[in-house]
């Protein structure tokens, strides 16, 4: 993303976003007064597509921070437990392998990391992720599995890219969710790659230092 | 719920956001107080501010920040529970509610989370 654009979508950041959060509380409020179950349906999508809209606005500012240096990192000693239990409670579709070790990371940031990789297995990992850490070496990777089609060795770097969308995936979001986890990742001297084969599901792997 | 109605003293400076959040909170059955900042919120509330029971707050506020905004209301309401929400990406408001020991959720945050957790604390304080 230029400078041009960085700046202009953290100058507009958030404006564009309070009447957005003020569509989707009115949204919900009169969906839950309206009895009528044809209106409802209506009121359902409008908010589905309102919803759609606030992660797009939220995925490109948190891009343009990243691109103006604007995130910080502040390391301490984080529970993977602790990280897990509060993905599950947000992400209904994930479940996790329970876990004793601990990392030197950014709490709020590897929680961002890890809700970027959850959404990605939720939009094209075939719905369901599956959560768990191992000792490897000196470092802790951290896991997001899921069932979905896979992706091909030639694309395993490209994922990670602005704006990327392979071929066939589903045509939900703009494509940025995995580059904002690999450059907060970067922020945090962690390490992010991807294991998988077409047909077989996909790994993301997060490896951080063992604390 | 009780049939005496839990008081929700609600900070938010966003005009259209508040009022939305109003319809949510009173659908939900609480009684609603609604302010900008701490003085206009205690200057709406008067005496009844000290028998709330639940603050909500938007993390940016004008003149200082929710968290603090929260601290200065429960001085005079120790029973409250408070729930901080934000749309900063910068994480410093997350942080700043974990360190007080308040729940926090991101905005948008769908009004079904902030209903879910209203109804994890109002029993508890009931």
């Amino acid at each position: 993303m230029d400078s041009a654009n960085t700046r202009f979508l953290t100058a507009i950041g958030h404006d564009m976003r309070q009447p957005l959060h003020a569509l989707l509380l009115y949204l919900n409020a009169l969906e839950r007064r309206v009895k009528d179950d044809e209106a409802r349906e209506v009121l359902n999508k409008a908010d589905q597509a309102a919803q759609s809209l606030a992660s797009m606005i939220e995925g490109l500012i948190q891009l343009a921070r990243l691109d103006a240096g604007k995130v910080e990192a502040e390391a301490e000693r984080v529970s993977l437990q602790d990280v897990f239990d509060d993905l599950i409670a947000a992400s209904p579709h994930a479940n996790a392998d329970p876990t004793t070790l601990y990392v030197r990371s950014d709490p709020v940031l590897l929680q961002t990391i890890m809700q970027q990789l959850l959404s990605n297995a939720a939009k094209h990992g075939g719905g369901k992720a599956h959560l768990s850490a191992i000792e490897e070496n000196d470092a802790i990777e951290i896991r997001v599995r899921d069932d979905g089609p896979g992706i091909d060795a030639k694309d395993h770097k490209r994922i990670f890219g602005e704006f990327v969308r392979l071929e066939g995936a589903a045509a939900t979001g703009l494509g940025v969710g995995l580059t904002i986890a690999d450059q907060l990742a970067a922020l945090l001297n962690h390490q992010i790659e991807v294991r998988s084969k077409a047909g077989e599901g996909a790994t993301f792997i997060v490896r951080a230092a063992r604390a | 719920m009780s049939s005496k109605r839990p008081l929700i003293l609600l900070l938010e400076d966003d005009r259209a956001s508040a009022e939305a959040m109003q319809i949510i909170l009173r659908d939900w059955g609480a009684d609603v107080v609604h302010g900008a900042d701490v003085e206009d919120i205690s200057s709406a509330a008067g005496a009844r501010a000290t028998q709330a029971n639940i603050i909500i707050t938007d993390f940016h506020l004008p003149g200082a920040d929710g968290v603090s905004a929260a601290q200065q209301l429960r001085a005079r309401a120790p029973q409250a529970q408070v729930l901080v929400l934000s749309g900063s990406l910068n994480n410093d408001a997350k942080r700043a509610a974990k360190s007080a020991g308040y729940a926090f959720l991101p905005k948008p945050a769908p009004p079904r989370d902030i209903i879910a957790w209203l109804d994890r604390t109002h029993a508890l304080v009931e």
